[in-house]
Formats: C-alpha cells, structure tokens, sequence
C-alpha cells in the first residue's frame, strides 16, 4: 500500500567525509534517493557501509569536528539542509524529521525521568507549557502500547523492559508529528516477538499518519515485511535500488545475491554449512577505489570491473543498480 | 550450609589468623577484642534491612547519649536523643541506618587498632635521654593515665570518653586536655577546608569539564597541563610562590595569620590547587565519555541546545566520577594540611597530627584518628547519598 504521494525527502549525491588522524574516509559516497510521504524505505547492506551516516547526514548529527558532508544537497519538503546553522537545523530535529536508534538501554538518559525527556520535546517545538507537554506525551505513551501510561510516565528508563523502552523512544519520535521518521536499526536489540510487535507498530503509525519511514537494518527479514522500497548500501555506495518484493524475487547485483543467499532458511538441511560472504568490505580510508568496490568479494568478477566505478544505471520500474555484469547472467 | 558454607569458612579461618597473628604480636586478650570487634563490624552486613533500623538507631541512641550529657546535661541529652532518633526512625533510608551500625563499632575498633600501634611503635612519650627512674615514671604514668598495656589503655580511654566526654591530659602539653587542644583546632582546619573545598570544585569542573568537552584542542591542552602542573608541584612551592606574588609584591593579601576572610584565601588555594588538578582530570574523562553516550546523540536529535544537551543530559553523568573522589578528597582538606598550615601559620589541626604521632602523645593521636575517622566516614555517606541522588538506578538499592 504504497502511498507514494508527493515527495518528502530527496537526497542529491550525498557526500560525507571524516577527517581521522589517519587520513580521510569517505563514509558515503554519491548517495541519492528519494523517500515519499507515508513511504517506508528500507536501507540494508553490512556494518560500516554508511547506512547510519547517510541519516545522521540528513539531519546534520554527525560527530564533530571530525565529520562533515562534502558534497550533494539534502532537500526536505523543498527545503536545503544541508549548509543550514545549527540552528535551523534545531528546528528541523525531533520536529518534522525524528530519529529512533538501535539500542534504546542507552539511546534514553538514565539520569532523567520519561516524563522530562519527552515533555522538554514537545515544549520545545511545539511551545506547550509543562502541562500540556506532559499531557500530550502520555497520550503517546498510550498509543505505542504502554499500560498506565500516566503513572508510568513518572518512572526512569531502567524501570522499562527493553521493548518498553523502544515504545516509549517512539513516543518519542512521534511527539511533534514529524513528515519524516527515521529509525535507525530499531529493532536490533530486541527478542523476536518484541522486534514483531515494535514493527507492528510502527506500521500501523505510518498508515495513521502518513509518515514517511526510512528503516536502517541488516535484517532482511524486517525489510521484506515492512519496506516498499529497498536501498541496498555497499561502502559508501548505494549498489541497488527496487521495489521490495522485486529485489527479493530478482536481485540484479551480485551482492544482493549473496545477501540473500546469507540468510538462513528453514528449509534448508540442518548440517550444511551456512552461506556467507567471502572476505570483507574494503577499508574507506584505502580509498579511493578506481573500480568496483565489490569486485574482490565477487563471483562474477571480470576485467571490467576493475576498468572503472561503475554508473549507478536506471533498470526501469524504479530499479537501479551498479554493476556491469548483464542483468541476463544474475538469473 | 551450615558451618561447612566455604564463605563462612573461610570467614573463620581469617578470624584464627588474625587472632594467631595478634597473640604472636601483642597477646592474646587485644587478638580476641580485635576478632570479636570485626566481626561485629562484618555482621552489619547480613543483617536484614527490615533490622538495621533497629541497630542503627540504638547506635545512635548510645553516641548522642554519651556526647549530648557533657554538653547538655541528662535531661537536655534525653531530649535530643529521643528526638533525633525518632527522626533518623522514621526518615532515614536502611543504606544510612546501615552505615550508623557500621561506623559506630568501626570508630571503636578503629580506637583500639591505634592504641595497639602506638604502644607498639618504638618509644614512648616517657622516654628521654636521661635516665628516670622506674618509680617516677610509673608515677608520670598513672598521673596521665596511660596503662601498661594497650588493652588497659583503651579501657581507660573508652572509660574517660563514656563518663567525662573527655580524651584524657595530653601527655606532651602540659596541663592541657586533648579536648582543649583539639577542639578549637578543629573549626579552623574545617572552615580553611571548606573553603578549599569550595575552589577545589569549581576550578576543577570549570577546567575539566571545558577540557572535555572539546578533547584535543587548546583549551583542552592548557587546562590538563595546569593539572599536571597542580599535581606534580609540592604545596609548599605553591604556597611560597602564592606569597611572593599575592602577598609580597602585590600586598593584596596578608602574609600569614588567622582572623580575618583575607588570611583565608591564599591558604585555601594552595590546599585546593592538587585537589582541583586531580577534580579536572576525572571531570574531563567523564565528560568525554559521557558526550559519546547514545543518550547525547538522542538529544541531539530532538533538536536541543547544545548548551541545553550539555546541562541537562550529559553533566550528571560527567560528574559522577567527581563525586566518588569527593569523599576521600573532604576528608583530606577538612581535616588540615600541617604543610599549609605551616607555611601560613594557621591554628589548625595539622599541627597536633603531626606532632602528637611525632612526640608520642598518646591520647592526642587517638583524638585526631577519631576526628580524621569521622570525616572520612561522614563525606563517604555523603558521597554515596549524591550518588543516589545523582544516578536514579543507584536509588533503589538505598
């Protein structure tokens, strides 16, 4: 149910860079995608492929003084991020664009009460005084799930259970009725049935809503029951892009092919050993690359894949991918 | 169970130990006191919280008892003790009731272990180079009270504090109790410290935490090079440099002496600058630590102030460290520095530590183990409560 309505965020050849004692690392590279309104857009690839930057790029979170975007252009509703001060961006933060992190033990103050940590939001954007800033977070506590939500709200994070917790970052999130949620790995944390329920949730808060969803995980399970659409990041790079059920069905690049040949299925025999990917991402601060960057990892490698970075080329239907293995031999 | 719990083993097994080691040492009569008084002290432990409140205030009870008749007279005392002890009764959480048990039989002991370490060190405070004879010092002896052995000691010296509220003659001082000595000492050491305490603080957070927040930088640089500099420099090069440029060259502030706020504060400093140096230090590693945290990056991501980040979500998680150094760091100002208190010529306690452990003065060293003890302790439960108060998941275990 794919609401693609009118455009939410449109993110331009991103480029973000750190500069380290040791050089400096291009962490995203050439990064464009579009997120529609009440669309959930799906961004998978391994740990330290840039999922995470791309977003704290969007809202201008990255660690300072060492990270900063160097090229491309961020546009939200119309409107420039990127180069906006500090404080415009402030504006922007927990207000039209909010953020939930992976591992809500630690993402939440262990020094404050829930009620101060989502009341000062609410105050904050919406310039409620304290009563109705606290009335308006316990009506959200209520909506994520949380039983006596007026009491509860008294309590500090270490008294929640940890998908409790990640209802109550929600909350959070959803105090200002942001345009755009991002959520970053907000389930990784969690047991199973709790990650179910989460997931649930944030469903059926797009529905209501009509928010956009950018979802960062590893799990592609998640991926195939939540997004509409699917980036598949690659160091630094998005390699892919489709449409959900078209990516699982007919991936056209050889990493999202080994990807999904590395999650387990049960209809698998027990005593085989499971499929994983030979090697490792390269090293970003070993960069830059003159080819390919998949290729030593790449069963299909051949000589040109190392002649150039292959362009990121349109498909057709919504799908892009960057590769120069024809689409006929991934079959 | 039983006997056979290897702790409870083991527990005993190191009681027979330092009973066998004390009997080798001093006799067997101080081994058993000792035994039985750790084990007082170690028992306060296990007992269960819906108890300590009892012991706790009967501890309290027996202390404000014995100082509140010498200062107030019976019935004053009664009136004091029935009412603090119902308030620490109905008000005080089991942690502190805890630490009343605890510290009570601790400071005792802790009378008792020192007793035992005078009379051990070499010397005596009768000794001298010329050759008295038995009967005159035996006559010196009883004149001040001081038994022939630490037991017999320590039973007069509990016996004078529960009947007289008194810590016997100074030995050394002629004609001076160790009450006299000590006690107006101890207001001035307490409102030098407090005041050092007070610098201490804020120069060490207001460094530290600035360092901090910006790790690598030139602030950063400069105020942990000030800290190695506090640190490694003996107070007495500080203080004499302080003199030299507040006092002699600006005349700003007087030389020595006590009496006036002026004398206070190149004292003060002087006894904070270590303190501070080493405050800085723990208040930058935490800060650094705690601007990682995930829960920083969150209130980033509400859109906050850094000003309203730092303040309200990351500072009582930077300070923390500062606050477990806190404890031990007031007990040490409080109670006086001889070497500041020198150089200053302040009327402080740091004289009477040195001196007393120096000259043998028996019952003025017990005095100021017991002051020291009391502090220490004190600023401990101090610590631990701002600790609570500080981290909500600490509270519970109150």
């Amino acid at each position: 149910m794919t609401a693609a309505g009118e455009n939410l965020l449109q993110v331009r050849d991103l480029q973000t860079r750190f500069v380290l004692d040791e050089g400096t690392v291009t962490a995203v590279d050439g990064v464009s995608f579009d997120v529609a309104k009440g669309e959930i857009v799906g961004i998978v690839g391994e740990s330290g492929c840039g999922k995470s930057v791309t977003n704290l790029s969007v809202l201008g979170l990255l660690p300072k003084p060492q990270g900063r975007i160097s090229k491309g252009s961020v546009l939200f509703e119309g409107r420039e991020l990127v180069g906006l001060s500090e404080n415009q961006l402030r504006q922007v933060r927990g207000n039209n664009i909010a953020m939930i992190f992976q591992d809500p033990m630690t993402s939440l103050n262990p020094y404050l009460r829930v009620e101060e940590q989502l009341a000062e939001v609410v105050q904050l954007h919406l310039g409620l005084d304290r009563k109705a800033a606290v009335a308006r977070a316990v009506e959200l506590l209520r909506r994520v799930g949380i039983p006596d939500a007026a009491a509860r709200i008294k309590s500090y994070p270490h008294e929640f259970s940890g998908g409790m917790r990640q209802r109550v970052m929600i909350a959070m999130a959803l105090l200002c009725d942001p345009e755009l949620l991002i959520a970053d790995e907000p389930t990784t944390a969690l047991d199973v049935t709790i990650q179910a329920q989460i997931l649930e949730l944030l469903k059926e808060l797009r529905a209501e809503r009509q928010m956009g969803i950018i979802l960062i995980t590893h799990d592609l399970g998640v991926v195939a029951g939540m997004c509409d659409r699917v980036l598949v990041m690659y160091a630094g790079r998005i390699v892919e892009e489709a449409p959900t059920h078209e990516l699982f069905a007919n991936p056209q690049h050889p990493y999202t092919q080994a990807l999904l040949k590395s999650v387990p299925r049960l209809d698998e025999k027990i005593h085989e050993t499971l499929f994983s990917i030979e090697g490792l991402p390269p090293r970003l601060d070993k960069g830059p690359f003159t080819g390919c960057t998949f290729a030593p990892r790449c069963p299909l490698v051949r000589e040109a894949c190392h002649a150039g970075e292959p362009a990121l080329e349109d498909t057709g239907g919504g799908r892009k991918r960057r590769c120069v293995v024809p689409v006929e031999e991934l079959a | 169970m039983g006997l056979l719990n290897p702790r409870i083993l083991g527990l005993l097994v190191l009681a027979a130990v330092i009973f066998v080691a004390m009997t080798l040492w001093v006799g067997p009569l101080e081994g058993l006191v000792l035994v039985v008084g750790l084990v007082l002290i170690g028992a306060t432990a296990y007992i269960p919280n819906r108890w300590i409140r009892v012991a706790g205030c009967i501890y309290l009870t027996l202390v404000l008892l014995v100082l509140g008749r010498h200062t107030l007279g019976p019935a004053g005392a009664v009136i004091l003790t029935a009412a603090v002890v119902a308030l620490a009764w109905l008000f005080l959480p089991p942690r502190v009731h805890r630490r009343v048990a605890f510290m009570i039989p601790s400071l005792v002991l802790l009378i008792f272990f020192t007793t035992i370490l005078m009379y051990e060190a070499p010397g005596s405070p009768f000794a001298s180079e010329k050759v008295a004879d038995e009967e005159a010092i035996e006559q010196q002896m009883k004149k001040f009270r001081v038994a022939k052995t630490p037991l017999g000691f320590f039973g007069w010296f509990m016996q004078g504090i529960i009947e007289d509220g008194s810590m016997g003659l100074s030995v050394k001082v002629q004609g001076r109790t160790v009450n006299e000595l000590l006690l107006p000492a101890l207001p001035v050491s307490m409102s030098l410290g407090l005041l050092a305490l007070v610098f201490a603080v804020t120069i060490g957070l207001g460094l530290g935490i600035r360092a901090g927040l910006k790790p690598n930088s030139a602030a950063d640089y400069t105020s942990m090079g000030l800290a190695i500099v506090g640190i490694s420099l003996p107070n007495f090069v500080i203080g004499a440099g302080f003199l030299i440029l507040f006092a002699l060259n600006l005349g700003w502030l007087p030389v020595a002496g006590w009496g006036s706020y002026g004398n206070l504060i190149l004292p003060a400093l002087t006894l904070a600058l270590p303190y501070a140096a080493y405050i800085a230090r723990l208040a930058r590693t935490g800060t650094i630590e705690v601007m990682q945290q995930d829960f920083v990056r969150t209130a980033r991501a509400k859109g906050l102030s850094e000003r309203e980040v730092i303040l309200k979500h990351a500072l009582k998680g930077a300070i923390l460290p500062v606050v477990t150094f806190l404890g031990p760091a007031a007990a040490g100002i409080l109670t006086g520095s001889f070497v500041v208190e020198t150089l200053f010529g302040i009327p402080g306690m740091g004289q009477w530590v040195v001196n007393s452990a120096i000259n043998r003065d028996y019952s003025v060293v017990l005095g100021t183990a017991i002051i020291y003890f009391t502090i220490v302790t004190f600023f401990n439960l101090l610590v631990d409560l701002a600790y609570a108060w500080l981290d909500p998941r600490v509270r519970e275990d109150l």
